[in-house]
């Protein structure tokens, strides 16, 4: 037996030792880049702080009472950090880039910055983890009963004094250490160090009393379970593994995550990311050394000591039964250091919670914190606060403890918190794989899942100290049986642990899913989900400004000042280059240096309150969100708008531009038509002066001699006929180029036309003394055209051939043949040809080219090749002048075959 | 893949072939399976710590480095 004073003096020392650690890390943290204290194993060592005094003591209770189940509680982490390359590298960059400072930030950040899930899930790990705290106590008192045994000493200390010594002692320690200034990232290098020290003393104690019980007393591993089952114990697992297994699982795996005080140890605390990678074999290993001398301490323990005695307690009661009393006391170290490092943490990573989520929100809404005059100053508000938070959770603590004093075992309360914080999981999950999972559904989820955990298992944990709980557990609320908190629903026939866990979280998962389906996101959870889900893709130039809006430097640094403190804030100010000094302070901030300020702020006070306090500051010119997204999408519409106005116009100008290209060809026709009338009256008056003088001169000369007035008769029939002519040719020209209503196609031969035509022109011919050649003709030429049409058109080409014609031999050639589904004849002659001014305008009416005064009896009036051309191309076909058989000009005339005759020749021939 | 591996070798259904009552080395067989997945994970987090590529900040992260080649090779 050890003398309590003895046992408290150690304590007491110890913890005097855990601050000199704590001390002189964060002084070599401050001084240079951390040295030792920056490594993964001091990160690993700190990770460890998941072990404690239900580790060190309750799991040999475990296994002395229901067998394997206690490594349930170990496996379960060990495949989270066996995994970290999935879920803890994403959790862990995601809480560096957001500046995560606590699981609710996480949560609150990941859902729209929302302050009402920050203060759902600060209370939900409130509650859960009372009971953990309470278990510390628990097992620190029982150990220092039991280590001090029944001596007359003790009877001055009851359970209750010692539990609220050991409270009051953790509450200081952990204020000294654990608030003593609001960091930038929540980091405490102290702390950690002397956690992670912690982490190494219960491991060496526990492996200690291990290999002293087993090998010392037991003579080696096998002969504990050779004694063990001759004393008549089992020492195979009684039951097959089954839904108790599973759900024991699930739930270490969750707690690992978030638990608040693993939260805060795993990834707040953590300065690097690349530490996952030896944590996450390492940590593995620190629980299996921590649990191999788990079962044979357990069954030596039953095997040895009287019947009756707590199994808890083996660690210490085993070595002092053999007398061992220094081993004991280093055991009895090994669990209050357990003890302590967990309450350390955890009131650490709940105070920041309530003071981030509870208190800031509540003192930032009821006051303006801008307002000139008001000299609270947040910083030390923050640090106020979460003192008093530590002590109130030791305090709830404590109080958890007064009132379950009946429950026994250390394990089922430890269940509870686990229990109660795995309500969060889904959300985390949600969180870093859903995109569309949003606010509503986590909020909701969570709260459903927390009732129906603290209906179906926080309240039973008062059943031994309170009659109406136990009432409700027997009947039911107000008798309604299916509501009892362990038969929910009528499933009575299950194990309590089992019940609750897949009540809460299926109620959990499928509201998180199904309302989150149902309900839209806000504009800020659609920005924060993406960098969430989508950190491992995103690009660091991908910057949000949260708040848009502008606020001038003063205003900010004041803000900045109060928070960060005088020092830090300049330095970040001046890193950024905002210079405060005379006339700069009233200039206004980028908005991106807001952005940056809002994170900064965030690793100190968490992200909704950061945010609600610079939109307090910002607020007298910031638009809200939603706002500048109506905007945003205001301005898409006003820019699609314009594209459209400008579509618009691009089509007026087209419009216009056909328009003045139609008046431009209008103004040519009309031009045209002057010229034509002007011909056309030119070429009428010229025969009518001569039959008028002629008439007039046979009227007024009565004895003229008879040949001439003969031949002045004949002149004017001649010019009479000419003026027929004109007027037929005109007349001709208008029917053409006005559609004519005996205008008949039909299938013919080309060839029968051509002989027609040139058989016609034989007379004049002869006339004019042309030679007319007949060159290589196509045989048969089906065209589909009108034959009295296509015959003036020959015999127009070859009467101005032979006409024109000024050679001393005149000759005419013409020669057809079809070519690709073409009809083409071509008429030459040996002329001179065609001026080359006038070849472009051969085909205008009125052209004519080198007209001569000496042409004899026939003269052109221009409108012949004119009104062949218009024929021709009414045909389909083309009349052009080529290079042609003679020197002379050649016209070559160009139809379309008529295609069914050209086959239905073709099957003919063939 | 490993903690695949590990779910799978822990399920009620597979530990629980081990439940067979005998002894090797003096030691329950089902307490011994338990501790051999355990050491089967944590050699194979240690092998795969050294595989994995360096955790670096998204700005600068390889866009393949979500497919990891050393787990397919182990599954």
């Amino acid at each position: 037996m050890l003398s309590l004073n003895l046992v408290i003096l150690t304590a007491i020392g110890y913890i005097g030792l855990l601050f000199l650690i704590a001390y002189a890390s964060d002084a070599l943290a401050n001084r240079a880049n951390g040295g030792f204290l920056h490594s993964p194993y001091v990160y690993t060592l700190s990770i460890a702080v998941y072990c404690t005094s239900w580790t060190f003591y309750g799991a040999v209770g475990t296994a002395a009472r229901s067998g394997l189940e206690f490594t349930a509680i170990y496996i379960g982490p060990t495949l989270i950090f066996v995994g970290w390359w999935f879920l803890l590298r994403k959790l862990i960059l995601i809480s560096h880039a957001q500046r995560i400072t606590s699981v609710a930030d996480f949560l609150s950040s990941r859902f729209g910055k929302s302050s009402q899930l920050a203060v759902l899930v600060t209370l939900i790990a409130v509650i859960s983890v009372t009971p953990y705290i309470a278990l510390q106590l628990k097992a620190i008192t029982s150990s220092i009963q039991a280590v001090v045994g029944t001596s007359d000493n003790l009877a001055a200390f009851d359970e209750l004094t010692l539990a609220l010594g050991v409270a009051v002692c953790m509450a200081l320690f952990t204020i000294l250490f654990g608030t003593r200034n609001v960091d930038a990232r929540e980091q405490h290098p102290g702390v950690v160090a002397a956690i992670a020290f912690e982490a190494a003393v219960k491991l060496f104690a526990l492996l200690a009393v291990g290999i002293f019980v087993v090998y010392g007393l037991g003579g080696g591993m096998s002969k504990v379970f050779e004694n063990a089952s001759a004393a008549g114990f089992d020492i195979y697992e009684q039951s097959p593994l089954g839904s108790r297994w599973v759900a024991l699982l699930v739930l270490s795996a969750s707690a690992v995550i978030c638990l608040p005080r693993q939260f805060q140890i795993t990834v707040v605390e953590n300065s690097n990311e690349n530490f996952l990678r030896t944590a996450g074999w390492a940590f593995p290993t620190y629980l299996l050394l921590m649990s191999i001398f788990t079962a044979p301490i357990a069954f030596y323990g039953l095997t040895t000591m009287p019947a009756g005695s707590n199994p808890d307690m083996y660690v210490l009661t085993l070595p002092m039964e053999a007398g061992y009393d220094s081993l004991a006391l280093f055991a009895f170290i090994g669990g209050f250091s357990s003890a302590t490092s967990m309450i350390i943490v955890a009131s650490i990573a709940l105070s920041i919670m309530v003071s981030n989520h509870i208190v800031l929100p509540f003192v930032l809404r009821g006051s303006r914190v801008a307002e000139a005059g008001s000299d609270r100053d947040i910083a030390r508000l923050i640090l106020r606060s979460r003192r008093i938070s530590i002590a109130g959770l030791v305090a709830l603590g404590f109080i958890y403890f007064w009132l379950t004093q009946g429950s026994d075992a250390l394990a089922p309360i430890g269940l509870i918190s686990f229990a109660g914080v795995a309500q969060f999981l889904p959300a985390v999950l949600a969180a870093l794989y859903w995109r569309s999972a949003n606010l509503k559904g986590a909020f909701a989820g969570t709260l459903v899942g927390s009732i129906v955990w603290a209906w179906t298992m926080f309240l039973p944990s008062f059943e031994a100290s309170s009659s109406w709980v136990a009432l409700v557990m027997e009947q039911g609320p107000w008798g309604i049986s299916w509501l009892r908190p362990e038969a929910l629903f009528g499933m009575n026939d299950i194990d309590p642990l089992v019940h609750a866990v897949f009540w809460s979280l299926l109620m959990n998962c499928s509201i998180l899913a199904l309302v989150s389906v149902f309900s839209a996101q806000g504009a800020l959870e659609r920005i924060q989900s993406t960098l969430f889900v989508d950190i491992l893709h995103r690009s660091s130039s991908f910057q949000p400004h949260t708040i848009r809006g502008s606020a001038t430097t003063s205003e900010l640094f004041f803000v900045a000042e109060r928070v960060l403190g005088w020092k830090r804030a300049n330095d970040l100010f001046d890193a950024a280059g905002v210079t405060r000094a005379g006339s700069a302070a009233k200039l206004d901030v980028p908005p991106e240096f807001i952005a940056e300020l809002e994170k900064e702020l965030a690793g100190s006070i968490g992200s909704a309150s950061a945010h609600i306090l610079l939109t307090s500051v910002v607020a007298g010119d910031a638009i809200s969100l939603e706002e500048a997204m109506r905007i945003a999408d205001e301005t898409q519409q006003a820019i699609e708008y314009s594209h459209q106005l400008e579509l618009t116009s691009q089509e007026l100008r087209t419009t216009a531009q056909q328009l003045q290209d139609a008046n431009a060809k209008l103004q040519e026709l009309h031009r045209q038509k002057d010229d034509f009338l002007a011909h056309v009256s030119h070429e009428i008056r010229t025969p009518m002066t001569s039959i008028r003088s002629f008439s007039e001169i046979l009227l007024s000369e009565q004895d003229l001699p008879a040949d001439q007035a003969n031949r002045f008769i004949s002149t004017i029939h001649n010019e009479s006929v000419r003026l027929t002519k004109l007027i037929d040719e005109i007349l001709d020209l208008s029917a053409l180029e006005h559609g004519e209503k005996e205008w008949v196609n039909r299938s013919i031969n080309g060839e029968e036309v051509l002989d027609e035509a040139i058989s016609v022109c034989e007379a004049l011919a002869r006339k004019q003394a042309v030679t007319i050649e007949i060159g290589p003709r196509a045989d048969y030429a089906p065209v589909y055209a009108n034959a009295g049409r296509l015959s003036q058109v020959f015999i127009n080409i070859i009467a101005n051939a032979m006409l024109h014609n000024e050679a001393a031999e005149p000759r005419v050639h013409v020669t057809s043949w079809v070519d690709n589904g073409r009809y083409v004849v071509e008429i030459s002659d040996n002329g001179k040809g065609i001026p080359e001014p006038y070849r472009h305008t051969i085909f205008d009416k009125f052209v004519q080219a080198g007209r001569s005064a000496l042409e004899g009896g026939y003269a052109g009036l221009g409108l012949g090749l004119n009104i062949s051309h218009t024929i021709v191309t009414k045909l389909e076909g083309s009349l052009e002048l080529v290079k042609g058989h003679l020197p002379g000009a050649c016209f070559r005339v160009s139809l379309p075959l008529d295609q069914t005759m050209a086959e239905e020749a073709e099957a003919k021939a063939s | 893949m490993l903690p695949i591996f590990g779910i799978i070798l822990l399920t009620p259904a597979v530990a629980n072939l081990f439940l067979t009552r005998t002894s090797v080395f003096g030691l329950p067989l089902d307490l011994l399976y338990l501790f051999a997945v355990w050491i089967f994970l944590i050699l194979g987090a240690a092998w795969l710590s050294y595989r994995l590529p360096e955790i670096t900040h998204p700005a600068d992260k390889a866009p393949d480095a979500e497919v990891d080649p050393a787990e397919t090779e182990e599954a």
